[in-house]
Parts: C-alpha cells; structure tokens; sequence
C-alpha cells in the first residue's frame, strides 16, 4: 500500500507526511519510483528547502564539466524554487541553462547565476522571485534583470566583466541603464548589493533620487576604482540618492569614496546600525569630516583608518559601539577603547605587532570600571 | 460554553455505514470541524441535537479516532499554526503504541483526523509513516509498501546525479 497513491491518501497531505523528513531523508526517497519523486518534485514545502546547485569539481576537465551539466540540467525532475548556476561561460550550457530557467521560472524564489554567455536571452518573467544573485556576466545583461514584481526584495550583482572589463574604461552604457530601470520599476527591493567598477561609477551618473521608491535596510557598494576615476558628479547622485534611503538603511558598506559621501553617511543615516568604510584615509583627517554625536551604529568597521589618532577620534563619536572592526591597534587606542566604549563585545583588527591583549588584561584586573566583556580577535586575512 | 449544563455531557455521532457512537463532548470538541458545527448550534442546542453524521469516516475509522480523543479530552492540544512549527518532540508512549496498526487502518485514520480536523492526532499519523520511511533504503521502502521500481537504469541514474547537485537551502 503505497502512502503516496491516491486513492489511499489524498495528493494534499502528502506534504504532512513529507514535512516530517529531512531534505537528505527527502533525497533519499525520490528514488523509490516516479511517483514518489514526482510527489516531492511537486510539493512546494520540499522545494523550499531544497536548492539545485551546479557547480563543479576543479580536478574534472572544462568539457567533462560543461557535458555533464547539460546532461543534468535538461533532465530536471522537480520544481525548485532555489537555483543557482554557474555556466563557466559555455555558450551551450547558457543555452540550457536559458530553457531550465524558462521551466522553473513561475516558481522561482532565488536565482544564482554565473559566468552566463548567450548571444541573445529572451526575457523571462520571474513572478515570485525574491532574491537576485548575478556574477560575472558580460556586459549584454539586459534580460537578466527582470521586469518589476512585489515579490522582488534583494538585488545583488557582480558584474565585473572579465572579457570587456577594463579598469579606466567607460562601460557600457546600455547595462546602467539597464539596472537603472530594474532600480526604479522594483518598490520593494529591500537589499542592494553592487560589486564591481563597470556599473557602480556609471549607475550614478544620473540622479535617480526622484525615481526611486524602494527602501532600502542594505546597501552594499564595492566598486575597486581608483578615487581619482570616480567623477564628482557621480557621488553627489549617490548622496542624493542616500538622501531617499535616510530612514530605512540600517546596514551600509562603502569603498572608496570622498570624504563627503563618509561624512554624509555617518551624520545623515537615521537608523544606520551597521556601517563599514573601506575608503583608505589617509590624506584626511577624520577631524575634518566633522561628525556628529551618532548614538546608533552599534557596528562600527574601518579597517584602512590608519593613524590611531585618527581612530580615537572616531570613536569619541560612537559611544554604543558593540562592534568594531579596525586596521592598527596602539596601547592608547586600547585603552580608550577599555574605559570608554563599555557596550563593546567584539573587537576584530588586523595587525598584532603591539600587544595589546596583555595590557588588556592588565587593565581589567586592575580597574573593576573597564569593559570587561571585550573579546580581541586578530584577521589577518582581511584584504 | 453554557455553565449550567452537566459538565461533559453525551454526544453520539454516526458513521459514513450508519453506525452510532457515544461519546462525550468534551472528547468530540478535539474535532475542530465537529466544533464549528456545535458552536453554529448555539446556546443549548448540544442538548436537544441528534447524532452527529459523518458521512466520510467508516465505523472502523470512527471507533479508533474515538478512542483517541476519548483519552486525549482533557490534555490542552496544539493549535494548527503551532503545529506547523512542531519539530521532533517528546511523544507519548500512549500514542506509540496506539498507531501501531495496519497501513490501511493508519491511511484512513490520517484521511480521517484531516477531515474531523484533529491537528494533534493528524500530525502524529503523518509522522508514524515519516518515520516507517526513515532509516530504509528505497528497494526496503518498496518491498514495505509494496511499490514496483518503475525506473529505467539511465532514469534512475539521472536522478542520482540531480540528487548530488541538490543542497539544503
């Protein structure tokens, strides 16, 4: 008696039994008979836990690779709502990749995809999904970016394009505005994530603050220029476009930028919890940004504020740090820290040529005042 | 619920073959579907109603799940959205040992506890099949429920293959 047919049990409580099961133990019974992965193919509360991933082995060839994800993603038997691909920049894996997509696409939740390259994607209409990843796409990613949809809350892409990228030129125009129209037809995107020179710099170079509608809780901005090739103007859209975001970014990562666009986020961001500057701030001051008293970020990251003096005067400014992430640690930073930041629970840094854990230690025993929940952590690996 | 009326008082129902039963009121209210109906009755109605008919739950069905509900009235039972939540948790042993019965006996008690509507009893009968699956290779699972392996070796093969490539979300 088969708990799966039927006419024992009715098609709608096969999720009820299956809920029971974990996403290994779910695997595991799809190779009972088709019925049974078509059951689990086909139950929404399976495919939600369940993502298809292909990617591959480094040891096995490039054409090994390519034929076998062809092989797998045309033979697809259920109906993920979580994909993620990368398509080492096959012409004939996108293509197949293209058609699964087409299939899966009215229930996509969150797509991945990778090193994608076809000539021509007709566009696909992704009613439900939440989340975009895009890596490593050529320029042409115009019918990547979907049309609008409530359901659309986080858009991430890295579209450092590794065939036309090319550090001092200008990109391609089409793709910024592109992604300028995804920003402006999505109001509920929720998390934007832009790595990468070619679309950051030239996204900005128009004003979009009266188009947009969204707010957003993240923003991440990485985009490897040199200062010197990031044109004003381009920043001065981007504060006017922080300006639209003031009440709602809670978490902001930013490289290199000028002083202006740091001082604008620290002092204008009502609710920032989170903050992270990878600006090298070396010809500045920090006296010279001028911020003021910012008694909510509690996550305070600047690993390329070199000069402790230069720290210190930073921190004056956050006194509820319980967070905090620097490069160089001088005994006096560390114990200004000790005495004055008493939320602090975490503090990462990435040099230990000064050892500043021992006077740590020496002055909590000897000061019952100091914050004595600190724990130090070194990253050496930070880049 | 009216406070004059004896504390649990007699209900009967009958089955889909036309057989009654007794039970009390505080036993059959673990039904939610049975509740809505009490409840659409109104004020003193439980009194004066007939027997309760249940077209879609067999006199066999319906003797098993009285039982149940029967020595579950007085425990307080999960609401259906907790459920939903529920995880691996302690199980009576009551409850062990009472959905120790054949498949058939078990398929119409599930079919049964989603119509009458038992969140708690629903969960447990779904969860003894989860848990005859558990721990069994397909071909033990196909010899238990007596199911026919239908696929071709390059079928199954591809299967495996898309299984290698799936990872918990």
């Amino acid at each position: 008696m088969d708990p799966f047919d039927e006419n024992h049990i009715s098609r709608d409580l096969n999720e009820l039994i299956l809920q029971h099961l974990t996403v290994k133990e779910i695997l595991d019974i799809s190779l009972v008979s088709k019925n049974w992965n078509s059951v689990i193919g086909s139950s929404r509360k399976c495919m939600k836990k369940i993502k298809l991933a292909l990617k591959f082995w480094r040891s096995t060839s490039k054409n090994e690779q390519a034929a076998e994800k062809i092989k797998i993603m045309e033979n697809v038997s259920r109906k993920y709502q979580h994909v993620s691909v990368d398509c080492r920049f096959d012409r004939s894996v996108s293509a197949v990749f293209w058609k699964l997509l087409t299939d899966l696409a009215p229930n996509l939740v969150s797509l991945k995809v990778k090193s994608i390259k076809l000539d021509n994607l007709t566009p696909i209409n992704l009613p439900k999904l939440q989340e975009l990843r895009v890596v490593y796409v050529p320029i042409d990613i115009r019918n990547i970016l979907i049309s609008s949809s409530d359901a659309f809350i986080s858009l991430k892409l890295k579209l450092v394009s590794p065939l036309n990228w090319n550090k001092t030129s200008k990109s391609d125009p089409e793709s910024s505005s592109c992604i300028r129209k995804c920003l402006t037809s999505n109001s509920n995107l929720k998390i934007i994530e832009l790595y990468g020179a070619v679309q950051y710099g030239f996204l900005f170079d128009e004003d979009l603050s009266n188009d947009i509608k969204f707010s957003l809780h993240t923003l991440k901005i990485k985009n490897d220029m040199r200062l010197s090739l990031i044109p004003e103007i381009t920043e001065q859209n981007l504060i006017k476009f922080l300006s639209t975001q003031s009440s709602s970014l809670q978490t902001v990562y930013i490289d290199v930028c000028r002083p202006n666009v740091i001082q604008y986020i620290l002092n204008n961001m009502r609710v920032l919890k989170s903050v992270q500057i990878e600006t090298v701030l070396t010809d500045y001051k920090i006296r010279d940004l001028n911020l003021r008293l910012n008694e909510h970020v509690i996550d305070l990251r600047i690993p390329y504020v070199n000069r402790n003096q230069d720290i210190r005067e930073m921190l004056g400014v956050f006194p509820n740090l319980t967070h905090l992430f620097v490069a160089h640690l001088s005994l006096e930073t560390m114990e200004y820290i000790a005495w004055n930041l008493q939320k602090l629970r975490l503090l990462k840094y990435r040099y230990d040529e000064i050892d500043c854990e021992s006077l740590y230690e020496k002055l909590k025993e000897e000061n019952p005042e100091v914050n004595q929940n600190i724990e130090m952590i070194v990253d050496y690996d930070y880049t | 619920m009216d406070i004059d009326r004896p504390s649990d008082p007699q209900v009967s129902v009958v089955s889909s073959d036309g057989t009654m039963f007794h039970t009390t009121l505080k036993s059959i209210l673990l039904s939610g579907t049975i509740k809505d109906m009490i409840e659409h009755i109104g004020e003193g109605g439980v009194e004066n109603m007939g027997a309760i008919p249940l077209q879609n739950v067999d006199s066999k069905t319906l003797e098993i799940v009285i039982k149940w509900i029967e020595h579950h009235k007085d425990n307080i039972q999960p609401t259906s959205e907790e459920i939903k939540d529920k995880t691996a948790d302690f199980i009576d042993p009551w409850d062990e040992n009472f959905l120790e019965m054949d498949l058939d006996k078990l398929y119409n008690l599930i079919t049964a506890a989603n119509y009458l509507n038992i969140p708690q009893l629903l969960w447990l009968s779904t969860r003894k099949i989860a848990m005859l699956i558990k721990n069994r290779t397909p071909q033990e699972i196909r010899s238990l429920f007596n199911i026919e392996d239908d696929w071709t070796p390059q079928e199954i093969e591809a299967v495996q293959k898309e299984n290698q490539w799936c990872e918990e979300k």
